[in-house]
């Protein structure tokens, strides 16, 4: 295994791209790279589901070829990358991180899959996942057949989830980029509590063709990547519309905005209410930050009860898409004891507590989108606390912390948001920054994301005795 | 349907968190420990108190549920364009 290579899967997907064409590296090197660091560290954060050599070396060698021969796919061509296990990948086993599931392989590939192979992108595993998305509701790390997934900044702790494998995979610089998915937080969770970025799409950006459906009015599919520049490419490359997923025949397509001030944002009132003081205390510098180059306000969200109607619609949809495996009695299997009687609540909720549940969406979705109509972004801490320890039941853990979050709000309705990391909290373990936007609002959300990004280098660099970000290799991704 | 508030609340809450365990365990099959009943009863308890904070949302009759329905064309209706 190449070490530049190794060190050059750590590098923004710019800077990638340039070792790339000067030839200094190469797709079958990189690929190499990734399944190496993958199949040893990888696997000791059970961040691996399963890793895919023979495809891997076919696509490197593929990107590898139509480099030479001068056809350049992008700022994806050659790019190693790990997908959630939720995704179906051709020939490989798609176990949805479920044990039921492990010997199963799909013939087909999702459709984010074959967008990031048309972009030149090159699949090397997949990554772990919480047993069917966490949507059987697991109390617990210990929730997958690939083992509790282990933060990559520290291996006693959780690494998030569902996205359990994509965030820590991404953290610990074995692929530059990973996809994730989330229903309710399965994408910001894990980014955040690993410190990358991640995205979450507005519903129905992004096709979920070939992918495990758990709530389909609630799923979407992201990118967690090392920066938002990163996440935007990904993003351009697996947004549009596919017949087969008629959510996305609606989708705004992704707006470009070049903006690197000028911003309008919200604070969430009261989002420090409740949170780790060291998370207060970064969230309080990051808005210090997005001022220098934004209008703050602080607002509240319209009071509607969005936890309740995101939990019914999971409930019920989710009992939905898997009553024949809870039937099978195959559920009785699953890794977590809650999970193996999960989702009986939803199996018999009454459907015009559904019904209700959707008519409610309706009222908070226009209701919160006249709230944003003034603002680029709202903002609040990703995340009330840095990871757990491996062994914490997560009702004790978060007992006594009733906090302000945008999470609920923003998956119920639909709307875009990217976390990214704001600092050291206790132990030294990242917190997150959330912007979310509008719906429709990606690019923005993205602009705003890099924006701060950018901020928080010049600090720090400053705060180092360094430089700005200006002459840093941020800007080389733009 | 109770709202789950006062005592009254309590004691329908109680009925239809059993007849919702009944029913679930008939529809399934399944066996259930009796830890494990106990969770799901809690689960049911939680459903009624999530569906009890919906109904204080108000809503008028033409307030209509947040479903798309797109009609279906493989080829998403491009030859019409």
């Amino acid at each position: 295994m190449s070490r530049a290579a190794a060190e050059a899967l750590t590098l923004p997907l710019a800077e990638i791209g340039r070792l790339l064409r000067a030839g200094e590296t190469s797709p079958p090197a990189l690929a190499e790279a990734a399944l190496a660091g993958l199949a040893t560290a990888g696997r000791a954060l059970n961040a691996v589901a399963a890793l895919l050599p023979e495809r891997a070396a076919a696509e490197a060698g593929r990107a590898e070829a139509e480099l030479r021969a001068g056809i350049d796919r992008g700022p994806l061509h050659g790019i190693p990358y790990g997908a959630k296990d939720l995704f179906a990948a051709r020939g490989a086993p798609t176990t949805w991180g479920a044990a039921p599931f492990k010997d199963r392989v799909l013939d087909a590939d999702a459709a984010v899959v074959e967008a990031l192979a048309a972009a030149g992108a090159v699949l090397v595993a997949k990554l772990a996942t919480v047993e069917l998305a966490g949507g059987f509701g697991y109390n617990h790390p210990d929730a997958a057949w690939t083992g509790p997934g282990r933060n990559a900044r520290d291996p006693e702790r959780w690494a998030g989830g569902s996205s359990s494998g994509s965030g820590s995979a991404v953290a610990a610089g074995l692929v530059p980029f990973a996809l994730g998915s989330e229903t309710w937080g399965s994408i910001t969770n894990p980014a955040c509590l690993n410190g990358v970025v991640g995205f979450r799409p507005t519903y129905g950006l992004v096709s979920r063709r070939g992918a495990m459906a758990l709530s389909w009015t609630m799923d979407k599919i992201g990118p967690l990547a090392r920066t938002a520049d990163d996440c935007r490419s990904v993003l351009v490359a697996i947004a549009g519309a596919d017949p087969e997923d008629p959510t996305t025949l609606l989708a705004r397509p992704i707006q470009p905005d070049e903006r690197r001030s000028g911003f309008r944002f919200a604070v969430l009132r009261g989002a420090t209410e409740g949170v780790e003081l060291e998370v207060a205390t970064n969230f309080r510098a990051s808005v210090d930050l997005l001022s220098a180059f934004g209008d703050i306000e602080e607002i509240d969200l319209p009071d509607l009860p969005y936890d309740e109607a995101a939990a019914v619609v999971i409930q019920a949809e989710a009992a939905a898409a898997f009553e024949e495996f809870i039937a099978s009695g195959a559920a009785r299997r699953l890794t977590a004891p809650e999970d193996r009687y999960g989702l009986l609540d939803g199996l018999t909720l009454p459907a015009v507590d559904y019904l209700r549940a959707l008519r409610v969406r309706r009222v908070a979705g226009r209701a919160l989108d006249a709230t944003l109509v003034p603002f680029d972004a709202v903002v609040a801490p990703t995340q009330p606390k840095v990871a757990p320890p491996l062994a914490e039941q997560f009702d004790s853990f978060a007992e006594g912390s009733e906090t302000r979050s945008l999470g609920a709000a923003g998956n119920l309705c639909g709307l875009p948001a990217a976390t990214v990391p704001n600092g050291a909290g206790r132990l030294g373990l990242p917190t997150g920054l959330e912007l979310m936007g509008r719906a429709g609002s990606d690019g923005t959300v993205l602009a705003a994301a890099a924006a701060f990004e950018r901020a928080l280098a010049d600090r720090d660099g400053a705060e180092r005795g360094g430089g700005s970000s200006q002459g840093g290799r941020r800007h080389e991704s733009g | 349907m109770g709202d789950g508030s006062g005592e009254r609340g309590e004691l329908e809450d109680g009925a239809a968190v059993e007849a919702r365990l009944t029913l679930a365990l008939e529809c399934t099959g399944l066996n259930l420990e009796p830890a494990e009943e106990a969770a799901v009863r809690r689960q049911l308890a939680g459903s009624r108190a999530r569906a009890a904070a919906l109904r204080r949302v108000p809503l008028a009759n033409g307030d209509e549920p947040e479903i798309v329905f797109v009609p279906f064309r493989a080829d998403g209706g491009e030859e019409d364009r």
